[in-house]
């Protein structure tokens, strides 16, 4: 009767012993293969260019091939579900960004937790965001958003739940009628604006600017805290009055289980990544702000920021679930 | 024109010209092999591209689709056995001349037609690409989707055979598309509880298993025969038409040119489609119709080189919207994306050494097709004679080898040995697979497209018959389905006569 257990006890610790070497001696000789990197937007999009830079830095870091996968959909949601089903065995990191722990649980049905599904490694950056139109749109300025669209409800394409919250809240506190289109790709959602096949569209300064510089889409406001360095002359939302922020730090991760000394080693790369003198060149003329904290450090600024993102939420109508 | 001289750069470094030139050997090759076409072959070798540079994979695959059409001739020419659908036609008249004597004419004029068509369809996609990249700006969510409404019907009413059979098959792309997760809401769907399908049903598990393992399982169950072939000449001199046959050559080539081309251009047209009906014009403006199915000249010029330039028209589309016209260019589309490149308007300014190399690896690749095919033909049909007890297993475990190495999952292992069973079965009931794979990439833009207009709407399903382009294709969709309900007119036409060809052909 009393031997079964223990046996089973015997075993088990032997199977841990065993279990335990293997994994120390697999943190040791990480990395033996390439790692991939899951990425939520398609090829050509801000985040992608983002990962695309800091990337070529790790590779230099940690001696292998970083390749980016790219798993758009689901309002930038599909990746991370992706990365959270995947094995923790330091060869698949991907982007996890504020809205997986911030806005989409709030929002939609989601295939997992953020809080308790990954190990995260660190933020690398945030994107700059601002809202824009059509060059010969009768929109010309914030205000014209919410006096046209109290005649005629107002259409914008947007990728990502973060992304939006300004308009969401435009909407609720300033009675603006706007309606939320999503689009996979940025590039393609900035496209629908200037094609005028909605009327607005709120995405990330790397996605805009091409666009902008040929002329084609008129820039209203930055929706970021700042006013975006290569137009100055645009104002914030803040400046005109409107305190609404759209919230843009970029996370990465390992799905959680992963050998802390592989998680610690990544981490260190990132930072290497970050004082990289050709990655934050690239990331300048991406248009998208360098931005590092340790994997801890995101973790408790998400948790930080959670309660008043539930506030803004609810009062924009838009927490669902 | 600076674009292209970049490109050209691009394609005359030196590995990118080998795997330019790999790329148009082994669609030769696989051109020659009947059942083994270029779906097959792209798909066995999208994941060894994996970790190759984008242009150079690029270039490589572009090189088996435009040189399939070039193999394709020769079988049909010499042993009635068309190793590709777009060369079904050439049975026709191609093996008619070659058993009177004009084998050498017959492939010569092919090689030429095929080589003038392709190189004009490339220079058309070099000055059309620009233009149309922005006007592609008219394309917004209902567009999209009902561009790739019609191009569904016109899949489904061009397929050769039962136009029921084709609705199924479409039906069942769209099905398989929708698998994973819901592309708006991230929510899962037609998973069956299993975890790993939450991620989708990948192209690789399906185009592999679909062409590549039923592929192998019609090649075992395949009875064995001896071939019949009439023997290519001899000499280079041989390939040359006489003085008849080339003047009678030159209206269809440049009728073929450019109705190729605009058939490549609409989604659902392609090759196959360009060749049905540049014989069908060629016979209706034929003086001797009566010589066509015993050795016209026309019936061979004319869709031999609508096929290439077909090919090259379903460039244009794939390059400027990201939008794929046939099955071939969805899996090339695949190829872009796994390499972190998205097709559409933005591609000229953002890659433009990829944009341009491909189409300058595509003059560079028709010049090598040319040179490769007309002295190596004799060798190129000793290729049949590698037994099959060979050929069957190597290409079964590169299959294997090339679904796992995806996402070393065993799962999609699993995946593709059921649609390889599948793939067999629907094959040989006759079903077009080619169908499922075009309807598997669409349905997923398709999806999105319905949804994002219906939300800029509010849901109004006016939306979708709203502007000039939207109603334009609301009308082919309805003409066609309208079409669909009248019944075929049993006066068999080229194109029954030529799928009679190639179900013998298949059967064997």
């Amino acid at each position: 009767m009393i031997r079964i257990p223990a046996l089973k006890v015997l075993a088990a610790a032997a199977g841990a012993c065993l279990f335990g070497a293997l994994a120390a001696h697999a943190a040791d000789d990480w990395p033996r293969k390439e790692i991939t990197l899951i990425n939520n937007y398609p090829p050509g999009s801000a985040t992608e260019l983002t990962a695309r830079a800091i990337a070529r830095s790790i590779e230099k870091t940690i001696g292998k091939p970083v390749i980016i996968k790219a798993v758009p959909g689901g309002a930038g949601q599909l990746g991370p579900a992706e990365l959270a089903r995947s094995a923790p065995d330091g060869y698949t990191i991907g982007l996890v960004g504020s809205s997986s722990y911030l806005t989409a649980p709030h929002m939609m049905d989601m295939p997992f937790d953020a809080w308790k599904s990954f190990d995260l490694i660190a933020q690398a950056a945030e994107l700059r965001y601002g809202v824009g139109v059509r060059k010969d749109s009768p929109i010309k300025s914030v205000q014209d958003i919410i006096d046209q669209s109290k005649k005629k409800r107002l259409t914008y394409s947007s990728t990502s739940p973060n992304n939006v919250l300004p308009l969401f809240q435009m909407a609720k506190l300033n009675g603006a009628n706007l309606r939320w289109v999503t689009f996979a790709g940025g590039a393609e959602s900035v496209l629908q604006a200037v094609g005028g096949h909605v009327d607005l569209t709120l995405q990330s300064a790397t996605e805009m600017k091409p666009q902008i510089d040929a002329g084609n889409l008129r820039l209203l406001a930055s929706t970021s805290p700042e006013r975006w360095p290569d137009y100055p002359d645009v104002p914030t939302l803040r400046e005109l009055g409107f305190d609404y922020i759209s919230f843009g730090p970029m996370g990465y991760a390992f799905p959680k289980g992963v050998d802390p000394k592989v998680r610690d080693r990544m981490e260190k790369a990132f930072e290497i990544a970050l004082k990289d003198p050709e990655v934050l060149d690239q990331l300048k003329k991406l248009g998208v702000a360098p931005s590092y904290r340790t994997g801890a450090e995101f973790y408790d600024h998400m948790k930080k920021m959670e309660p008043l993102f539930i506030q803004i939420l609810t009062e924009a109508g838009m927490k669902t679930r | 024109m600076e674009g292209l001289l970049g490109g050209f750069a691009t394609v005359f470094q030196p590995a990118t010209l080998m795997y330019c030139f790999i790329g148009v050997f082994l669609g030769t090759i696989v051109g020659i092999l009947p059942g083994l076409g270029p779906l097959t072959t792209i798909a066995l070798l999208l994941p060894i591209t994996y970790k190759m540079d984008v242009t150079s994979a690029i270039i490589m695959l572009s090189g088996i689709y435009y040189g399939v059409a070039y193999g394709g001739t020769i079988t049909s020419v010499l042993m009635r056995i068309p190793g590709e659908a777009s060369s079904v036609v050439t049975c026709l008249d191609g093996y008619e001349m070659a058993r009177k004597g004009r084998a050498g004419a017959a492939l010569g004029i092919a090689a030429i037609g095929s080589f003038v068509a392709g190189t004009i369809g490339v220079v058309a996609v070099s000055y059309l690409s620009p233009p149309l990249s922005r006007w592609v700006l008219a394309f917004g969510p209902a567009e999209y989707a009902m561009v790739m409404l019609a191009g569904l019907s016109l899949v489904t009413y061009f397929s050769s055979g039962s136009r029921l059979k084709a609705l199924l098959m479409a039906g069942f792309g769209l099905l398989l598309g929708a698998v994973g997760s819901d592309p708006l809401a991230a929510a899962p769907r037609l998973t069956f509880g299993i975890f790993h399908l939450t991620g989708g049903i990948d192209l690789a598990p399906l185009a592999i298993g679909l062409f590549g393992i039923s592929e192998v399982l019609s090649m075992v169950l395949r009875k064995k025969e001896k071939m019949q072939v009439l023997a290519p000449p001899s000499s280079l001199l041989g390939f040359m038409p006489n003085r008849e046959e080339a003047r009678r050559s030159v209206g269809p080539v440049a009728r073929g040119t450019v109705l190729g081309f605009i058939v490549g251009l609409i989604p659902g047209g392609g090759a196959v489609l360009a060749t049905f009906l540049s014989y069908a014009v060629e016979k209706k403006l034929s003086k001797h119709p009566e010589q066509f199915g015993k050795g016209a000249v026309e019936g061979l010029a004319g869709p031999e080189s609508a096929n290439n330039s077909g090919t090259a028209g379903a460039f244009v589309p794939l390059l400027c919207m990201g939008v794929p016209a046939n099955a071939i260019t969805a899996l090339l589309l695949g190829a872009f994306m796994i390499h972190g490149v998205a097709p559409g308007p933005t591609i000229m300014e953002r890659q433009p050494e990829l944009f341009w190399g491909v189409i300058a690896s595509m003059y560079v690749g028709n010049v090598m097709l040319l040179i490769l095919n007309l002295p190596l033909v004799g060798l190129f049909v000793k290729i049949l004679d590698v037994p099959r007890a060979w050929l069957a297993p190597i290409i079964l475990t590169v299959c294997l080898i090339g679904v796992y190495s995806t996402n070393s999952a065993a799962m999609d292992v699993l995946l593709a040995v059921m649609f390889g069973v599948i793939g067999y079965i629907l094959r040989r009931y006759g079903y077009d697979l080619g169908i499922v794979i075009l309807a598997y990439v669409l349905g997923v833009i398709f999806e999105r497209s319905v949804r994002q207009a219906l939300a800029i709407s509010d849901g109004d399903l006016g939306i979708f018959v709203s502007s000039p382009l939207t109603i334009t294709f609301a009308v082919i969709t309805a003409v066609l389905v309208g079409l669909a309900f009248v019944p075929r007119k049993r006066a068999p036409g080229p194109a029954d006569a030529a799928i009679a060809v190639a179900e013998v052909s298949q059967v064997k």
